[in-house]
């Protein structure tokens, strides 16, 4: 049975730790699912759930749903958590690839950073799920060793900043707690 | 990524663009005066 929470109204964007992937050209995109491109501007969760019995599994195409993403009864939307994720052991990693801890952000292709949220946002304990999202701060340490683009790309193309100490962008662009108990 | 239970359905509306109005005068006060009637038949 799916609850039903009623939905209050916030003006604002939510904001949430996140990790994309940094692609050729500057590009952001989705980490691990889809591997959607970013646009610097707005993003649109559509659904590429497929719901099998234990599991899911990846949609050839996208869709949408007729109440717009994400739904309660589904998994799609844009994701990302109130707190930074803690680095997890990594047999855990190969299930939840996710719990990384930040300072791994630019040691590969993922880098993490903080997402806004908007539109018709699920807010969970630990995090939420949004029907619009976009990139507005990254994480890119100096000693930074990206694969297929640099920092420099991706501020140009997303105008957003890249801050090279962690702490510095935990203390400035920290998600506001949102209250996600008011109501529970 | 595991976001707990969800507890709160939320629609976020994006905060507006800041709008800098053009500082408007304040209309000078005019002095307002008794008429004066000037005296018949002058």
């Amino acid at each position: 049975m799916i609850q039903d929470f009623g939905r209050d109204i916030a003006v604002g964007g939510f904001r949430g730790y996140r990790w994309w992937r940094a692609a050729r050209g500057g590009w952001l995109e989705s980490p691990w699912y889809g591997r959607a491109r970013w646009d610097p501007h707005e993003n649109r969760a559509r659904c590429l759930v497929l719901h099998r019995p234990r599991r899911w599994i990846r949609r050839r195409q996208p869709v949408d749903h007729a109440e717009g993403p994400p739904v309660l009864g589904c998994d799609c939307g844009f994701y990302a958590l109130h707190e930074p994720p803690t680095q997890a052991p990594r047999e855990t990693q190969q299930i939840f690839p996710w719990q990384t801890s930040p300072e791994l952000s630019g040691r590969g292709p993922l880098v993490f950073g903080v997402g806004e949220a908007w539109g018709r946002v699920l807010l969970g304990t630990h995090g939420w799920r949004s029907e619009y999202c976009r990139a507005i701060a990254l994480f890119v340490p100096k000693d930074a060793a990206l694969p297929f683009t640099d920092e420099h790309s991706i501020a140009a193309r997303y105008q957003i900043p890249i801050i090279r100490d962690l702490d510095a962008m935990l203390a400035e662009w920290a998600p506001e707690r949102p209250n996600v108990l008011r109501s529970a | 990524m595991h976001i707990g239970e969800i507890v709160r359905e939320v629609e976020v509306v994006p905060a507006a663009e800041p709008v800098f109005e053009q500082p408007v005068e304040e209309p000078h006060e005019v002095p307002v005066t008794e008429p004066v009637l000037e005296p018949a038949g002058r």
